[in-house]
């Protein structure tokens, strides 16, 4: 079990954000957070990578309480933040072995087996091309791939994405999630994510929250229709059936 | 580029034991310090000891430069801008009217100047601010120059005029005591010297630093202190000797393309003082303008440029 959480609580400066969460995650496949801004997902995303100490309840992930050695908890478990910066002047490749951290010795320069794994990250995003190319020149979705495949290069078993098809276009946000799908055949992902319409499409769960507390949780064909949505936004949604079966969530409004 | 800053410094070294009123030949320096009871009792007294605490305490802003600009994510935040070197400056000054060893007067002002920036800056929710950390340490820095200013005024003139030289940044009357109290500091340096790896992951952000096995917090804590001690302990040895700490980043990740390299950074502070103290002792050496006027004079066009290139890069 990648996840087993109870009664999660957590407060940032004496303001409570999550209130007693309690779900368990599945092993394998891709559980999508929604909720609207301010609800609590990255929040609870940085909890579960062992970034913030629960102020009440546990998080464990494989069986284990989140914690002890850094190193080990950063083998496991692997977290691609909004916020991040890629220095300025690093290569693609350069930028992806950063990934390799947690596995290498301290003072000694990566081994055949972590430039392995970093061949194999690349490959996997289809970056290997531009391996040898500055991040800053990439474009936006080529250098989304490029983190992505720095948290690939670390080989954990679960990993943690924080809204990462925000600012691409159509036709990388397609490409990204293809990718994401794969990723989920042999990882535990647990992504962020603001487009329903895909949540629907890629996620084997979802959890919805709103003000810090999990509204509803299970399958996308559960937690994707109108009245979870309506308790989670506070609006109506259109939830429209396609002929081949996908999902396709719109606001009533527009 | 490592080889050659290395080359550098150890040639501005040996210009520095050469340079002064009476230039040596090389042969001259060299038959100098073969001899240190007979030909060579000059450089050995004087000039000896003024090279390796001119060549620690530059390495030691540099270094400290370096990991504070790393650890707060922005190329100002040097510890001559954040209040650490004016704290030790406050803290020396007081110390020296106590009677208290300078060392230590200028550790705790150090401290006391970084405990208070990191407790002011925090946030809980989103950690350390870059921008407001400057700002903070600038009000730090002006409140412990005032302080400094204050201590001062209350001397008599003889002390106070060798006060305001020392605030400059000097490098004059040099002795071995010095050299003694400089190598003490060397330990300190070890763990800024090995966080290089560290440093760099730092530098992705603290969320994906913390995500790659990186006990973030521990080290922003430890690396702080530890910088400030170094550049503490390098205001104790020959006064705050501003802009070495500032430029020695930039100019020091330059060299390690773009890297925070802690050696480059050590090693471009120690050869900025070394310049700075040569040109001290021959351009004008009737005057005796302190070494810290030199670093200034170069220093500043340094800043200018490196604010220019953050704002090509838009991180300003």
């Amino acid at each position: 079990m990648p996840y087993d959480i109870s009664a999660l609580s957590i407060r940032l400066g004496g303001t409570p954000i999550l209130r007693g969460l309690t779900f368990a995650l599945p092993e394998g496949g891709i559980t999508g957070i929604i909720g609207a801004n301010g609800s609590g997902k990255t929040t609870l995303l940085r909890a579960l990578a062992g970034l913030l100490p629960p102020d009440g309840g546990t998080v464990r992930h494989m069986g284990q309480p989140i914690g002890g050695s850094a190193r080990d908890r950063a083998r496991s478990i692997a977290m691609l933040p909004q916020s991040a910066t890629a220095p300025p002047g690093l290569t693609v490749r350069q930028l992806v072995a950063r990934g390799r951290t947690p596995w290498l010795r301290p003072f000694l320069p990566m081994t055949p087996t972590d430039h392995a794994a970093v061949t194999r990250a690349l490959e996997a995003v289809g970056l290997t091309d531009l391996a040898e190319r500055v991040v800053d020149s990439l474009s936006g979705g080529q250098r989304q791939r490029a983190w992505i495949a720095l948290v690939l290069a670390q080989e954990s078993r679960t990993v943690l994405l924080d809204e990462p098809l925000n600012f691409l276009d159509v036709p990388h946000q397609a490409e990204l999630v293809a990718l994401l799908r794969r990723l989920g055949l042999t990882r535990n992902i647990v992504m962020i994510l603001h487009d329903l319409t895909i949540a629907a499409r890629i996620c084997d769960r979802v959890l919805a929250l709103r003000g810090g507390e999990l509204v509803a949780s299970g399958a996308p064909s559960e937690v994707l229709t109108p009245e979870p949505l309506r308790e989670t936004f506070g609006i109506a949604f259109d939830c429209l059936t396609l002929p081949d079966g996908k999902q396709t969530i719109l606001p009533s409004g527009l | 580029m490592r080889i050659a800053f290395f080359a550098l410094t150890v040639a501005l070294a040996a210009l520095s034991l050469a340079a002064g009123r009476s230039w040596l030949l090389p042969q001259e320096l060299a038959a100098a310090l073969l001899d240190p009871e007979g030909a060579g009792r000059m450089v050995w007294s004087l000039r000896v000891p003024r090279v390796v605490v001119g060549l620690v305490a530059g390495a030691c802003f540099g270094l400290s430069g370096l990991v504070f600009q790393t650890l707060l994510r922005n190329p100002l935040a040097s510890p001559d801008v954040i209040g650490v070197t004016q704290g030790a400056a406050f803290g020396a000054v007081a110390a020296l009217g106590f009677g208290v060893p300078v060392m230590l007067g200028a550790w705790g002002g150090g401290l006391v100047a970084i405990a208070a920036l990191g407790w002011l800056a925090a946030h809980p929710k989103r950690g350390i601010e870059p921008r407001a950390v400057v700002l903070q340490g600038l009000a730090l820095a002006i409140l412990a120059g005032a302080g400094t200013e204050a201590l001062i005024l209350r001397m008599g003139d003889t002390d106070a005029g060798a006060a305001m030289t020392w605030l400059g940044g000097t490098l004059g009357g040099t002795a071995w005591p010095e050299v003694t109290r400089a190598l003490w500091l060397l330990p300190l340096t070890l763990p800024l010297l090995l966080a290089g790896r560290a440093l760099d992951r730092l530098e992705l952000g603290d969320d994906l630093a913390h995500s790659l096995g990186l006990r973030v917090g521990a080290l922003r804590v430890g690396l702080g202190l530890c910088a400030a001690l170094v550049a503490a302990g390098a205001v104790s040895l020959c006064g705050p000797m501003s802009f070495v700490a500032l430029a020695a980043g930039p100019i020091g990740r330059m060299a390690a393309r773009g890297r925070p390299s802690p050696v480059c950074a050590m090693l471009v502070g120690a050869a900025f003082v070394m310049l700075a103290d040569i040109l001290a002792r021959s351009v004008a050496p009737v005057a005796l303008l302190p070494t810290g006027l030199y670093t200034a004079l170069i220093g500043a066009p340094v800043l200018i440029l490196t604010v220019r290139r953050m704002r090509n890069r838009n991180a300003l």
